[in-house]
């Protein structure tokens, strides 16, 4: 390039960048403080663009994308290489700024307003994996890294087949009598548990022939008791005697507990087609038995079909979806199964579209047990109790009778926990990751923790939250994983996707883990292994993650030292800890920390752990990863968790949860294209 | 797209109206022995995988007093029943009285490094996503136009089981498997029941076929049908819901046979009894107690065993633990102490106390594959005197190999143990070396290569998977998927395999009857 284009192309970027600027500043608000507490009316049909070959479209997830990376090859790329073979990928919005400010040659970029610096920061934590991060993390757990432009489109909304504990737990609310478990055992095993993807088993939506043949002999096989229960006849069938067939009695099924089933009313074409099956088998319980069989069936009840909206501003890619779509929509959101009568009532009366009712329905679903169930089920697969490894150790490391309990308690530790600071006493997440309240009831966590069952705390020198406690740090083995205590916290606490060694080139030795030896502690071990370049690109987040819990043994005890056995229990040699670590949760802003009391309560305060926190109830919720198209929702929920934070008001886990069916896009689909 | 015309279909072989109570079954329990001894048997594929790092020398016969046979440059054998004492370490001598049936391969590589724990390798050669479906898919949909039967053991401790049978892949999709041995007995020989394989017509589990079912079957169809032309559909969903529709479309092909069949207007069933005397029941899966993992794989193989017995399936694959940090103890297996995570602690094994404890371990699977392989062998064809096994080819495999010495992810090498010959079409009972000869010492050691440096490499897995392919009579068009060879090809194909000719288009040399 020549000097004289090089002037020319700078004044050019530089009005283009004045008009990007002015139009950004005034296009974008962190929409924070523009949301109501209940924002039904949040955002109203004529904040939607009116679609994407219209004047003035709505930014999207790729527009975003395409700013932050226009902007990044703009101001950027003359040092750090063109975007997509760029040296700072991953780097935060923090990190950025304290660039600019700190290295003198990229001060002529404090120009930069800060939201095109998020937005650098958004494309360069996104770029290539298809999974944009859709936050900007400052650092500060009082700045809400989502930003939210009004006029933008919901994230998608995808047809998604019912979760196999949907699909059990919806059967079991409709015929609470007659699925009993127990006598379906055969069937209910028969169907595909659903594949876990990163931590949850809610984005599985594959079909199989194993699911269709599970679906086909379970529905036939209800159906049959259910036509053979008098109760059952009499009250959802109204029709006393089935052997004679009917069409009032076929329409007031239909219309009836038909609907609950169907969770909408059928149309005119499924009344024909199911009136043909009813019509076509001349006996008539046999066709009941065939028509209950065939809707429990069909697609309508099987997936989570939204096909009723109403087209936003002539869009076809974009609706509000119908009364009934919605009330499905909170049922399993914050139930984990479809709606029951009261909230199918509740849609078709109408009282989902008034604000206060939809508001107290909602107090009603969230409260309600079902919904504890569900919610613990996000827990559990949140915090992984459920693959809790079970204690191998030898008797010389731990008791038979303590190993023996110990899995059990500290699930139920955990458990307890969570329902002691989401439901009993509606606390915080920041109560989560730093209670020194004691739950320990059984005699191994007792013994563990060096608490009697009625003590009100467990040591707080000692720990501090729920990644302090057992559950969170058993190994299988007497030695403890680093590296896995590590991923654990990144990946479920900080979200990152941390992908697995590429094996093809790495000398197969540094794979396995180091084996305690008594000239060297584990920590110089894997400092050692992991100091290559090629390993750093994660050890640097996985180490610090692992060495900063090394003051808990294999089974979670609390330990001052790292001790070496002999392999009958000896002890041979003893290392001393080293709990100093640079967390790397907020970039630069981090300081050291010693030790994982230190570190819950960083933890605690950042910004990058709440919005991980509410992007993972997202993820567990929609089945499916968020994107930057999610960003307002995200928003809106992230500003309810940490609501204490920046009022008088209190911040409450239960808040954010419930959240999820009020912030302004729930109401909306948005077509996946 | 398939033109699906089954309203009209229906019209014509139930009429528009059909009176019920139920006809009884309409699907023939049993195949006549006449039928059978007048039609040649069918042939079957059963792929085992029991996952982690190897140690390969285990696999291998012990050369030090064995010359091999030179057939080719870079093929040598050796007759398996001149081998004194164990066959191999991890065989011991367990497969003794099979000896002549069987076929051990030394120097099959991967052609990229990529397989990391990745069980679908060992029927594609690479990793999903590389590939579109397995062989298994390949095979059984060319044999019998369904679907193979998919089996994984899930770990009795591992709560948080995955679904998926992991080696089995269609269309880009990990198969749905099963885990529950009495589960998949209770489908294939309910009294009703009996589709072949997974996918069989038995759509019901403990009620009866019926033509209600055809009917149900049909309008859930129809249901399908109508929402997926929907403008609101996305194509995604479109996708997904074709996929419901093709699946629904095969049951009630299943059906339609079953009821065509019964009402005489397809010449009738066939009729042998086939009634198993033990069936499987309560299988342990939820049981919680390590040892019961034994008991679970025996009543895997048991149900391979009676389901290619009684023509429920040609195709099945298992894989024998679901990778996952959390698999289960093994300390139950004689030989295995201390802390005994299949994954961790074994399945890396460095020392050579956890080495021989993955010895134990291999040597516990080859026991259990030895029994179900001694069920196989009995006659089924008085004709040629063929046993099931014969008629039969069962590959165990593995997605990793390693070199002496080393325990990591590596794909080099992989330890390939076949049996039975696929009706005649491989030559059993030998051990092939499909690389260059190593010269002086190392020619006398079981891998003879040992680190990275020394190591010669011998050809693509592929080429087994063609080998198996045409073994089960298929041709190249068969499984080729637009260009030639099978399955996914890495990096490495040109730069380690390219003095290597023709392994993409023929069978492995020397292996055939």
């Amino acid at each position: 390039m020549t000097e004289s284009s090089k002037v020319r192309s700078t004044v050019n970027f530089s009005l283009t960048w004045a008009l990007v600027s002015v139009v950004l500043v005034s296009f974008y608000t962190n929409c924070t403080g523009s949301f109501k507490a209940v924002s039904l009316d949040q955002p109203s049909s004529s904040n939607f663009s009116a679609g994407s070959d219209s004047p003035g479209a709505g930014s999207g997830v790729g527009d975003q994308f395409a700013t932050g990376k226009s902007l990044y090859n703009s101001n950027c790329a003359s040092c750090h290489g063109v975007f997509d073979q760029t040296t700072k990928k991953g780097r935060s919005f923090e990190s950025i700024k304290i660039a600019i400010s700190d290295i003198s040659l990229m001060n002529s970029l404090k120009s930069l307003d800060t939201v095109s610096l998020q937005y650098i920061a958004q494309a360069l934590n996104g770029m290539g994996s298809g999974n944009q991060s859709p936050g900007a993390y400052t650092g500060d757990i009082k700045t809400n890294p989502y930003l939210c432009n009004s006029s933008q489109d919901p994230g998608i909304s995808i047809t998604r087949r019912l979760t196999k504990k949907e699909y059990l737990a919806t059967l079991a609310m409709l015929f609470p009598s007659h699925f009993n478990t127990n006598d379906f055992q055969i069937e209910i095993d028969s169907i595909p548990a659903d594949s876990v993807s990163n931590l949850f088993s809610t984005s599985d939506n594959s079909v199989s022939m194993n699911h269709i043949q599970a679906y086909s002999s379970l529905s036939t096989k209800l159906a049959t008791r259910l036509i053979e229960a008098p109760d059952f006849l009499k009250t959802k069938i109204s029709c006393a005697d089935l052997n004679s067939k009917s069409e009032s009695c076929f329409n007031q099924f239909i219309n009836g507990y038909g609907k609950l089933i169907f969770r909408r009313s059928f149309d005119s074409d499924e009344i024909t087609n199911y009136k043909g099956l009813y019509d076509s088998i001349s006996d008539g319980k046999n066709a009941w038995i065939s028509l209950i069989s065939a809707i429990l069936q069909s697609p309508s009840f099987l997936y989570k079909m939204e096909l009723k909206g109403t087209p936003i501003n002539n869009r076809s890619d974009l609706f509000k979806i119908s009364n009934y779509e919605l009330a499905s929509r909170i049922a399993f959101t914050l139930t984990g199964r479809g709606p029951d009568q009261q909230l199918f009532s509740e849609a078709e009366s109408g009282q989902l579209t008034n604000a206060s009712q939809y508001n107290s329905i909602i107090q009603r679903v969230i409260s309600s047990q079902e919904s504890k169930n569900h919610l613990q089920q996000f827990y559990g697969e949140y915090f992984s109790i459920d693959r809790i490894p079970i204690p191998s150790q030898p008797d010389w490391f731990v008791s038979s009778s303590i190993r023996n309990s110990l899995r059990s308690e500290a699930q139920q530790e955990l458990k307890d926990i969570v329902e002691y600071y989401t439901w009993t006493t509606q606390g915080s997440l920041a109560d989560l990751l730093t209670t020194d309240k004691n739950f320990a009831k059984g005699p191994a966590l007792t013994s563990i923790y060096g608490v009697n069952s009625d003590d009100k705390t467990i040591p707080s020198n000692q720990r501090s939250g729920i990644t302090t406690r057992a559950g969170i740090l058993i190994s299988q083995s007497q030695n403890v994983s680093l590296v896995h205590r590590g991923l654990l916290i990144r990946r479920n606490f900080l979200c990152e996707k941390i992908p697995p060694p590429n094996f093809s080139d790495v000398d197969p030795t540094l794979l396995m883990a180091p084996a305690p030896s008594p000239l060297e502690s584990t920590r110089a071990q894997l400092e050692k292994r992991t100091a290559p370049a090629r390993c750093m690109t994660c050890h640097s987040s996985l180490n610090p993650m692992g060495f900063v819990a090394e003051n808990y043994d294999a089974i979670g005890r609390f330990r001052s030292t790292e001790k070496i056995f002999d392999s009958s229990g000896n002890v041979i040699a003893e290392h001393p800890l080293n709990l100093k670590v640079s967390p790397n949760i907020n970039a630069t802003t981090d300081k050291e920390v010693n030790g994982p009391t230190e570190l819950a309560s960083v933890m605690a305060k950042s910004s990058r752990v709440a919005a991980c926190f509410t992007e993972q109830w997202v993820t567990f919720s929609k089945g499916r990863d968020v994107t930057m198209a999610d960003s307002c929702s995200l928003n809106f929920m992230y500003q309810r968790l940490i609501n204490g934070e920046t009022n008088s008001t209190k911040s409450k886990l239960l808040d954010m949860f419930s959240s999820i069916v009020q912030e302004p896009h729930f109401q909306y689909r948005k077509l996946e294209q | 797209m398939k033109n699906f015309n089954r309203r009209q279909f229906l019209k014509s072989s139930c009429g528009a109206t059909i009176g019920l109570p139920i006809l009884p079954s309409l699907l023939s329990q049993f195949l006549s022995e006449k039928a059978i001894a007048a039609t040649p048997p069918p042939l079957r594929f059963v792929a085992i995988h029991n996952g982690h790092c190897q140690a390969v020398e285990q696999w291998l016969p012990n050369l030090s007093n064995i010359n091999l046979n030179k057939r080719s440059e870079n093929v040598s054998e050796y007759n398996l029943s001149q081998i004194s004492g164990n066959l191999t370490p991890v065989l011991g001598s367990s497969m003794d009285s099979l000896r002549n049936k069987i076929l051990l391969i030394n120097r099959l590589d991967s052609t990229s490094g990529r397989p990391n724990h990745n069980a679908e390798f060992i029927l594609s050669g690479g990793v999903k996503g590389d590939f579109t479906s397995t062989l298994d898919h390949v095979i059984s949909q060319k044999l019998s136009g369904s679907a193979p039967l998919n089996l994984f053991i899930k770990s009795v401790f591992d709560e948080y089981n995955s679904g998926a049978s992991h080696v089995s892949v269609l269309n880009g999709n990990y198969s749905q498997g099963d885990f529950n041995p009495s589960v998949v007995f209770q489908r294939l020989f309910s009294s009703s029941g009996g589709g072949s394989g997974s996918t069989g017509g038995g759509s019901n589990t403990g009620t009866t076929l019926s033509r209600r079912d055809l009917l149900i079957a049909d309008r859930v169809y129809q249901d399908y049908l109508k929402l997926k032309n929907h403008s609101r559909i996305s194509k995604n969903d479109q996708t997904r819901l074709n996929q419901h529709m093709e699946l629904l479309y095969q049951v009630e092909t299943k059906l339609r046979a079953a009821d065509q069949s019964n009402s005489g207007s397809s010449g009738g069933g066939n009729t042998l009894t086939c009634n198993p005397t033990s069936p499987i029941n309560n299988s342990p899966v939820k049981s919680g107690i390590n040892s019961d993992y034994a008991v679970i794989i025996d009543q895997m193989f048991d149900v391979i065993e009676l389901a290619i017995k009684c023509q429920k399936t040609q195709v099945a694959t298992l894989m024998l633990h679901v990778y996952d940090y959390f698999a289960g103890n093994v300390g139950f297996i004689s030989g295995i102490s201390g802390s005994a995570r299949l994954h961790e602690d074994i399945g890396h094994a460095g020392d050579e106390n956890t080495r021989k404890m993955k010895l134990a371990l291999n040597q516990f699977f080859a026991q259990k594959i030895a029994r179900f392989l001694k069920n196989l062998d009995v006659l089924e064809d008085p004709t040629t005197g063929r046993t099931y096994l014969d008629n039969s080819l069962v590959l165990w495999a593995n997605d990793q190999g390693a070199l002496k010495d080393t325990n990591g992810h590596t794909t080099i090498n992989v330890p390939v143990f076949l049996a039975g010959s696929a009706g005649g079409f491989l030559k059993t009972g030998r051990y092939l070396d499909y690389g260059t000869p190593y010269s002086g010492d190392l020619a006398k050691r079981a891998v003879g290569g040992n680190e990275y440096g020394q190591y010669i490499y011998g050809r693509p897995y592929n080429q087994l998977l063609i080998t198996i392919a045409q073994a089960m009579g298929l041709q190249p068009s068969d499984y080729q998927g637009g260009s030639s060879g099978f399955g996914a090809y890495g990096d490495w194909t040109n730069d380690r395999y390219a003095s290597v000719s023709n392994h993409k288009t023929e069978i492995l040399p020397f292996i055939k009857g």
